[in-house]
């Protein structure tokens, strides 16, 4: 062991005042390793004040750590008896303390922690254990092995006597995971060593929790222990959730130690459970009786042959565990006696009355006689290892027809079920059949009942689409024989044959196309499967499969080879539009249940909603038909561009069909937000059009006279949200925009996502004045008005958005750049600061700086602005670096920021994910010297009061 | 005898307590720093009852000083009695003497006037005891700390002990022996300054210390 020496009176005084701060005092105690400090410090009362619990506002309690206590928890294995006589004297309601108390408990001799058990109990009791529960329990543990049992008992005792609020079941004051894990290895190492008092104390809790429950009659001794604890050793069916059914496993492994230790003997056992009223300590003692057996063979055989428990489910499972176990002591006669209870078969007094209270019918024979032999079988199943001769035949039979009885030995019993998707045909079996022969099969399978387990119809629909997967191609060629087969199948069958054509399998589409228009004729709330109670997802009607066939008309057209279409227009564009045709017209009400009546619609994007309504469905269906067609004929002009020659006038049908979709009284949400999503297609395919309806098509200035005239916004907003930026659309739709724009101020965007439209409007703007396609002042400055009276929030992620796309972009010309700084000053002579006070946390120009695009010098300018309102920049780790990397170009303005950025961090972690780049620049500006010096000396020694103890190196290196 | 003519070199410590002193109570300032020109100089005669008036006024007025750039501090006793005293009459004016005594047994003055007598005497009443100022004084020294503990109730107890010990001395007395006294000074002085410094000097030049003291101790 290190030799250490005791502090001189003269050394004491010069220490004491330097430690008077808490950061002093917590610096030197830190790294004091000397043991012979203890008592002289102990005499200057250094020990003495420990700090208190404080309340945190807002509610709850702050512990604050205390260097003195951590230092004698550290210097407890050197001193222990110094250590724990200070302890032993603090009063605390501080459970960092007592942490430190544990600690220091732990690291002494068993015979000094025992000094402190007193104390731990009082925190405890006092309720400022609760986060140290374990470290206590370890304790208690190490007290029992280490020869301090009567110590290690008292601890246990205040640890894990239970106690319950007034009407609650859970335990008061105590984590129940830790209780639990602490009481468990209690158990093991203080049965042994102090058997007798905590196997009584053990029993005591255990009659305490009984107790708490409602379901105990304290005068009859009725606990429904078999439902709580179903068995009492380690059983599956046993659940560690029920307190009570837990502390049984502790009672009985108590037990167990301790008479297989020698501890007690099985009287001395029986004696202390006997003291207990309630069934489950009889159970125990049962358990017991089997479990020691060899010991008390005389009680065991009285037991197994006891009529009343053979007789009584309370002990059904103690009792089919004993015989099953023991029957062998039994003498042959006394087993013929067990035998002949059996084979007399069960009391039959009700069991008529029974079958006629709960089913109003007589009894059959055959109903009695299955009765008597099942009960049988669950009797002969607990002594099946002993059975020979007709009861043998018989249980193996029984077995072979009922498979295991499990509540042979149970009052109850949970297992997992099944439900739903469960197949009465396997996909092998339908595989072996022809495909007219599979289809017949599926089709003719009927459930035998409503059952809410069980195969049923989805889930054999789900193997036939399996099925047809296996071969799509094969099968594709027999789809007529689908015909007026019920949707579910047929459904299964086109969802296959979609999977198919979209990886360009060369299925039969003449024999698929029969078969969906065949489909398409049927009355769209046709019912083609019974109606069932617990059916799952199986048709209701026609409208899912019609579904399925807007999906596969959409896969053919997206299917490509070489990067061209996959399927020719010959023999396939009209039967194909003939399946369009008639699903463009489909109910427009989304399968998303949402209620917009509340909802502003200038702020929404309907194209979730779109895509899962029939009609949006079958309108990307169309258009991936209008582009399919397009990539068909397309030609290339003299630019290279790609043009679609005569544009709606090469696809009259689709042109035909969008001019529906857009009239005033066939409008939808879902189908104007579908071809809003698909501008970009219609500008390629016909610009003019566009321009012709856009006015119509993106409607906006309805709401003002209507407040249900929203459809445009449903295509605008679809439009900005999905399709890219372009000033080609800035053009068609400039006096949208604007309107747009003059709507920016007056709506609240309910949450500030990507794929929230004003946001993209923002983006969309951004776009074309960085690429210098629209100037602050252009159509009568909109984007300065746009920056002016947009929502705060929408000019935030506007801002933001610049900043991140900048930073993203390996190569940013410098005239962009000049752009946005133009944009910056404008917005931040503007509408920013307030913008930033609303939000301090914002990723602003947090992200402009970050991207290191700017000046470094204009962009230092402007962080040191920006600081000035809000301390706490946002992305910090980001700013920081790049201060590392420019904060030599005016190290005085990027010190004064890193300083402000340092002293506003309230919680002293923002700067663990920085150090380096603060430690960098804190480095710079001390050889800068001069004022940037004199900032950078004081914001170390404040970072050295925080906590950050290797910052003091540079002051060191700069002398 | 007077002063030493030899310019005292202060330490880093007192450098920085000057330093901060002239920051943040300038009108204590100089009163610190001739302190320290005192203690260094042990010829001259009666030093430490100067120290001590300087250590006592610096350790009562620091808070009111610290206090007063948050908020208004003290009760300023002499300008409330002043006020009071502007409209206070001669007793005998305020009420006759009953029949068949000397004095009377109530008399009564103006409202305003009663106001402005409980207003002092609830103040003088709520004023903070020494100990609450001294805890007040650390919070105050702890202000710009960036972690939010509190102080050790041994340290207030300390700095206590550390001022009575000056305040003992501020004015001759028969009981105290000086000649001891002039001993302890220096550490009495430092201990004070060891304590301010704590708290409101540079972190680092206290951990150089501490270190110091560490690597003794570790040995």
């Amino acid at each position: 062991m290190q030799s250490f020496t005791k502090p001189t009176n003269k050394e004491l005084n010069a220490a004491l005042p330097l430690l008077s701060s808490p950061e002093h005092e917590a610096y030197f105690f830190s790294r004091l390793k000397n043991p012979l400090w203890i008592t002289p410090l102990n005499e200057c009362d250094i020990f003495k004040y420990p700090p208190t619990a404080e309340p945190v506002k807002g509610g709850g309690i702050r512990y604050p750590s205390w260097p003195p206590t951590k230092y004698l928890a550290r210097m407890a294995g050197l001193a222990p008896c110094e250590v724990a006589s200070i302890l032993s004297g603090i009063e605390t309601d501080n459970a960092s303390i007592v942490g430190d108390l544990l600690d220091a408990a732990m690291a002494m001799p068993e015979d000094v922690a025992a000094s402190l058990v007193p104390m731990v109990s009082n925190a405890a009791n006092e309720g400022t254990l609760y986060i140290h529960f374990k470290d206590a329990s370890d304790l208690c543990v190490r007290l029992a092995e280490g020869g301090q049992a009567d110590s290690a008992l008292q601890l246990a005792c205040t640890l894990f006597s239970p106690t319950f609020d007034e009407g609650k079941k859970e335990l008061h004051g105590r984590d129940l995971y830790w209780y639990k894990d602490g009481l468990a290895r209690v158990v093991s190492v203080l049965a042994t060593r102090k058997s007798n008092e905590f196997l009584k104390q053990l029993c005591d809790w255990l009659r305490t929790i009984v107790e708490a429950k409602n379901s105990v009659g304290r005068e009859t001794s009725f606990d429904l222990s078999y439902i709580w604890r179903p068995a009492i050793e380690e059983h599956e069916q046993n659940h560690d959730h029920d307190l009570a059914g837990v502390m049984v496993g502790y009672v009985r492994q108590g037990f167990e130690l301790a008479i297989h230790g020698g501890q007690i003997n099985f009287e001395h056992a029986k004696s202390i459970l006997d003291a207990y009223p309630y069934l489950v300590f009889k159970r125990i003692r049962l358990h017991l009786i089997n479990e020691f057996a060899e010991q008390v063979p005389a009680l065991a055989r009285e037991h197994m042959l006891d009529r009343r428990l053979f007789d009584n489910d309370e002990y059904k499972h103690e009792y089919a565990m004993l015989v099953g176990k023991r029957l062998s002591m039994l003498e042959a006669e006394q087993r013929e006696v067990w035998y002949g209870w059996v084979d007399t078969g069960p009391d039959m007094t009700n069991y008529d009355d029974m079958i006629r209270r709960n089913y109003d019918r007589e009894a059959t024979d055959s109903e009695r006689e299955g009765r008597k032999n099942r009960w049988k079988y669950e009797k002969l199943h607990c002594v099946r290892s002993h059975l020979d001769g007709d009861r043998l035949k018989f249980y193996q039979q029984m077995l072979a027809d009922h498979g295991e009885p499990e509540l042979a030995d149970l009052n109850v019993y949970c297992g997992s079920i099944r439900r739903g998707n469960e197949s009465p045909i396997e996909v092998k079996t339908l595989a072996a059949m022809t495909f007219e022969q599979a289809v017949a099969r599926v089709t003719s399978w009927q459930p035998d009942e409503s059952q809410p387990i069980g195969p049923d119809i989805e889930g054999l629909a789900s193997t036939f689409g399996q099925y047809i997967a296996t071969n799509p191609i094969l099968y594709s060629k027999s789809a007529r024989a689908l015909i007026e087969k019920p949707a579910i199948y047929i459904r299964h069958f086109v969802r296959q044959m979609a999977v198919s054509a979209k990886v360009g399998g060369a299925i039969d589409l003449s024999s698929v196309f029969a078969l969906c228009q065949w489909v398409l004729t049927r009355p769209l709330n046709e019912r083609t499967t019974p109606e069932q109670k617990h059916e799952g997802l199986v048709d209701k009607d026609w409208q899912w499969t019609r579904d399925e066939v807007s999906t596969f008309v959409e896969s053919i057209c997206k299917a490509k080879q070489d990067d061209k279409p996959y399927y020719p227009l010959e023999g396939v564009r009209v039967p194909l539009w003939g399946l369009v045709e008639q699903l463009c017209r489909d109910r427009s009400r989304s399968n998303i249940v949402r209620d917009l009546s509340k909802e502003d619609p200038r702020v929404l994007d309907y194209l979730d909603l779109a895509i899962n309504s029939p009609r949006g469905k079958a309108l990307e269906a169309g258009l991936e038909y209008a582009r399919w067609v397009a990539n068909h004929i397309k030609q290339v002009d003299q630019a290279s561009h790609e043009i679609v020659p005569n544009g709606f006038d090469a696809m009259p049908e689709v042109r035909e069909m969008l001019e529906w979709q857009i009239a005033v009284g066939n409008r939808s949400f879902e189908a104007m937000a579908i071809i809003g999503s698909r501008i970009w297609l219609l500008n390629w395919i016909d610009q003019a059009w566009l321009h012709k309806n856009s006015e119509f098509l993106f409607r906006l200035h309805g709401i003002e006279k209507d407040p249900q005239e929203v459809h445009g916004w449903a295509a605008w907003n679809a439009f900005l949200v999905w399709v890219s930026p372009h000033i080609e659309f800035y053009r068609i739709f400039r006096s949208q925009f604007a309107y747009a724009c003059e709507q920016a101020g007056k709506t609240t965007p309910g949450r500030d996502s990507d794929r929230q439209p004003m946001n993209r409007l923002g983006e969309h703007l951004m776009i074309l004045y960085g690429r210098g396609q629209l100037s602050l002042d252009d159509d009568n400055g909109l984007i300065r008005r746009f920056i002016n009276t947009a929502n705060s929030s929408v000019r935030r992620h506007t801002i933001g958005f610049v900043g991140q796309s900048i930073k993203g972009d390996d190569k940013v010309p410098e005239e962009v750049t000049e752009r946005f700084q133009d944009l910056w000053e404008l917005y931040w002579n503007g509408p920013g600061k307030e913008d930033l006070q609303e939000k301090p946390g914002a990723w602003l120009y947090g992200t402009w700086f970050s991207s290191g695009k700017f000046p470094d010098q204009w962009a230092l300018d402007k962080l040191y602005d920006y600081v000035e309102v809000t301390p706490t920049p946002e992305p910090d780790h980001s700013i920081a670096e790049r201060l590392a990397e420019i904060g030599h170009v005016d190290i005085l303005k990027a010190i004064k920021i890193v300083d402000r950025m340092i002293r506003s961090d309230s919680e002293g972690w923002r700067i663990h994910g920085w150090n380096d780049h603060a430690r960098l620049l804190l480095g710079q500006a001390m050889d800068a010297g001069g004022e940037a010096r004199s900032i950078a000396k004081a914001l170390i020694n404040y970072l050295g009061r925080y906590g950050y103890h290797e910052f003091g190196r540079l002051l060191k290196a700069n002398h | 005898m007077s002063l030493s003519e030899e310019p005292v070199k202060l330490t880093r410590k007192q450098v920085e307590l000057l330093n901060w002193f002239r920051s943040e109570a300038p009108s204590l300032a100089d009163a610190y720093e001739g302190a320290v020109r005192l203690v260094a100089d042990d010829k001259l005669p009666g030093r430490i009852h100067f120290v001590a008036h300087v250590v006592r006024d610096i350790s009562d007025r620091l808070v009111d000083i610290l206090n007063s750039q948050v908020s208004g501090a003290r009760v300023q006793y002499s300008n409330e009695l002043n006020l009071i005293a502007k409209e206070w009459p001669k007793i005998e004016k305020i009420g006759e003497p009953d029949e068949g005594s000397l004095s009377p047994a109530t008399i009564s003055i103006d409202y305003g006037l009663a106001a402005r007598i409980d207003s002092l005497v609830s103040a003088h009443r709520n004023r903070p005891t020494r100990q609450e100022r001294n805890h007040s004084l650390f919070r105050c020294l702890m202000r710009s700390h960036p972690t939010q503990g509190d102080v050790n109730r041994r340290i207030i107890d300390e700095f206590a002990k550390t001022r009575n010990w000056f305040s003992d001395r501020a004015h001759l007395r028969n009981r105290i022996t000086l000649s001891l006294d002039e001993h302890e000074l220096p550490a009495r002085f430092a201990k004070f300054e060891g304590i301010l410094h704590s708290f409101v000097g540079d972190f680092f030049t206290g951990t150089e210390e501490i270190d110091a003291i560490l690597h003794q101790a570790n040995k």
